[in-house]
């Protein structure tokens, strides 16, 4: 049986994905991993998730996917999975082992007192110090644990004492810290402290809530550690829009959607010198590079582009935008349409034409991209014009083709 | 980085398994059972359990005797630090937090809200900044923490305040419409209040006759059959992934996915389905079904006048 704990996380993540965003394949299916890799992962999954875990079978076999309703839900449940890292025995030994010599933020202590003191409590134990770690490997630990902030150190006279850091006090803000683990980026962390704390009943739920971005946290969390110093960073992808299967960028900002949970690293080719969306689910590492010199620049640059930008496309051109326009009848009674218009307009403009029509006109990069919303106000559009023709002509066609789809059974005319 | 061992859940259930045994000085077979099933994965038990009796951690033998003096806690990291101290560059922050600690401030943070773009949230957000709106945001979780009742005036769609008692439940947000909305219960027509519309809101002792009555909204099963054509799985797979639903294959690129959604979001529902255009069909249930055909044929009117 496989361990439930794991060394290496990105092979875990696309099956993940794979349970949870689609949920209908069968152990067949997963052609470019082995049977016992399934089983495996499949098994890891069930332990961490067992409570979403649903099974379907069927004549062609069973499927595994994970079934959540996100309104039922006050925590992330996929924020388990960051907690499965695998560890050596003296890598937990050590953790406990040091935390407890420096249990407060009044104990400060040498490399060799941690060192004795170790020894000390280990003797305790009829066992010797030994059996665990050398003064070298003690050093690395400690250095390490200095690095991520669990431990501070300071100099007396020639002597480096190491502490614990004093911790702000959290009574107050456990309610935020349980709204931002949902809906902040890098919520894991929140969801550890909590987790730490062992709180967990908060008055809150979601709706519309995406949770799969927690599996990307870690690629999330580099991205915006290079934007905050701006620095080149070089991105392994598995985008087919990614030549060769790496880039070099320099990331600008997320682009989150709040209505399909994808999230986009928007970013600068310095090969093609052009701005680049690059899907955050589809990169399987950032490895960060020097500081860019002319950052400001580059954020300037898409702050102009921002305006055309409708979802995540943009051009190399910065003016190389398609004008888009449709119109929409609002009837007495109907001003809800027309709030909405305003509300959902992002980059573009509403204006009323007469009494009983409003006008959304926009100049974008990506005609293609405004369709699926355009849609949505079928029953009351008037017209649809689109500088681009073949995306006009496309819209008219697929109205014709759903309008089949839906009354071909009545052998209705269309 | 974030997938780390040191928050990870062997960590965090040992930590519990020690100050047990500090507490009481010694623990039962049972109650470490007890322990690892309610902190960490179902099956840890066996890991953790044969470590024990293997020694393997030397600061815990096998009869549970420990040589740590004190209840283990990890420090927060320097990256939970910072992202703490991003929060308080969120304005939604006030709403939950009176008084701010101000050792955050001292730390950078890990980003700014400028660093991260919703791109296509609505843009009517609640106004989280209007001292009204807090005011009102505090008394609702000041009531549901006492348990307390709410006697609150709303605006209704129709432009016109009602004033109702209520008890509140929750308070639930939606990230694409970025706004709060209350859950209550104690009235059979009201489930759901907006807060942006609340006008007056005051907490009152909580009347018996309130619990029993409450709003429920039905749950239904949509069923879409999908062509698989312009990626229209992944895509509707991800725009629908936030709700119970369960997916089939039924020919080379045909899919059958059911859906399970509350009656009250039927109208959003419907447009969410329209936008997929023609790859996408609803089947079930037929009043949906006929909500969708309804609209198509006003639409192919008003497209035939104009040819």
């Amino acid at each position: 049986m496989a361990s439930e704990l794991i060394k290496n996380y990105e092979k875990i993540r696309d099956y993940m994905r794979e349970f949870y965003v689609y949920g209908f394949k069968y152990r067949e299916d997963y052609s470019s991993k082995s049977a016992r890799s399934y089983d495996y992962e499949k098994h890891r999954i069930e332990s961490w998730l067992g409570d979403y875990m649903s099974f379907n079978r069927t004549a062609d076999g069973k499927n595994v996917f994970l079934s959540i309703d996100s309104r039922d839900i006050v925590s992330n449940p996929l924020f388990q999975s960051l907690r499965s890292k695998s560890f050596t025995s003296r890598d937990i030994a050590l953790h406990f082992l040091i935390l407890d010599l420096l249990h407060s933020p009044h104990v400060s202590l040498s490399h060799k007192e941690i060192l004795e003191g170790i020894d000390k409590q280990l003797a305790e134990m009829g066992k010797s110090i030994t059996e665990l770690c050398d003064e070298s490997t003690l050093r690395k630990k400690l250095k390490d644990y200095e690095g991520q902030g669990l431990l501070c150190s300071f100099k007396e006279g020639k002597t480096v004492k190491y502490t614990r850091p004093t911790e702000p006090s959290l009574t107050e803000l456990y309610l935020a810290i349980a709204f931002f683990a949902e809906t902040s980026p890098l919520g894991a962390l929140g969801s550890f402290i909590l987790k730490r704390d062992e709180m967990s009943q908060f008055p809150l739920s979601f709706k519309h809530h995406y949770i799969t971005s927690a599996l990307d946290s870690d690629i999330l969390c580099q991205a915006l550690l290079a934007i905050r110093e701006r620095r080149e960073i070089v991105v392994k992808s598995k985008a087919k829009s990614v030549k060769e299967g790496q880039i070099r960028v320099v990331p600008i900002k997320i682009f989150s959607s709040a209505q399909n949970g994808k999230v986009h690293l928007m970013a600068y080719d310095l090969r093609l010198q052009k701005m680049v969306p690059l899907r955050v689910d589809y990169i399987k590492s950032i490895t960060l590079g020097q500081s860019y010199e002319d950052y400001e620049s580059l954020c300037q640059l898409f702050s102009k582009m921002r305006s055309h930008i409708w979802g995540v496309s943009m051009k190399k051109d910065l003016d190389d935008t398609e004008y888009v326009e449709f119109t929409v009848e609002i009837n007495k009674g109907e001003e809800y349409i027309y709030n909405r218009l305003i509300r959902e307009k992002r980059c573009g403009f509403v204006e009323m034409i007469d009494e009983n029509h409003a006008r959304f006109y926009a100049y974008i990069y990506d005609s293609q991209e405004i369709i699926p919303w355009v849609r949505t106000f079928i029953t009351r559009i008037t017209s649809v014009n689109f500088q681009n023709k073949h995306v006009c002509q496309q819209f008219y066609k697929d109205f014709d083709s759903t309008y089949k789809l839906y009354f071909k059974d009545e052998g209705e005319s269309v | 980085m974030i997938f780390n061992e040191i928050y990870g859940v062997y960590y965090d259930t040992v930590s519990k398994i020690i100050a047990k045994i500090l507490e009481k000085g010694s623990l039962e077979k049972g109650e470490l059972l007890e322990i690892v099933e309610k902190y960490a994965f179902s099956d840890s038990y066996i890991e953790i359990s044969q470590a024990i009796k293997d020694e393997r951690w030397l600061f815990l033998t096998k009869d549970f005797k420990t040589c740590l003096k004190n209840p283990p806690k990890t420090p927060l990291t320097t990256l939970q630090l910072r992202w703490l101290r991003s929060l308080l560059e969120d304005k939604r922050f006030k709403l939950f937090v009176k008084e701010i600690p101000y050792q955050l401030w001292c730390y950078e943070p890990l980003f700014l809200p400028s660093d991260i773009e919703f791109y296509d949230k609505y843009e009517d957000s609640d106004p989280y900044e209007n001292d009204f709106y807090k005011e009102v945001f505090h008394t609702i979780l000041e009531a549901i923490e006492s348990q307390s009742a709410l006697e609150l005036s709303f605006i209704t769609r129709a432009d016109k305040a009602r004033r109702v008692q209520v008890l509140p439940k929750r308070l639930e947000y939606s990230q694409k419409d970025d706004k709060f909305r209350l859950i209550v219960s104690g009235n059979k027509d009201i489930g759901v209040i907006n807060l942006s519309t609340i006008v007056f809101c005051k907490a009152v002792p909580k009347l018996n006759w309130l619990a029993d009555k409450s709003r429920v909204s039905r749950t239904k099963t949509l069923t879409l059959e999908l062509t698989d054509k312009r990626n229209t799985l992944e895509r509707l797979m991800l725009h629908f992934a936030h709700f119970k639903k369960q997916a089939r294959k039924t020919d080379k690129d045909k899919y059958t996915v059911q859906i399970e959604y509350s009656a009250q979001d039927e109208s959003e529902l419907l447009i969410r389905v329209l936008s997929f255009g023609p790859t996408v069909r609803a089947v079930a249930p037929q009043d949906f079904v006929e909500l969708i055909k309804a609209r198509l044929e006003k639409q192919q009117l008003l497209f035939s006048s104009k040819k």
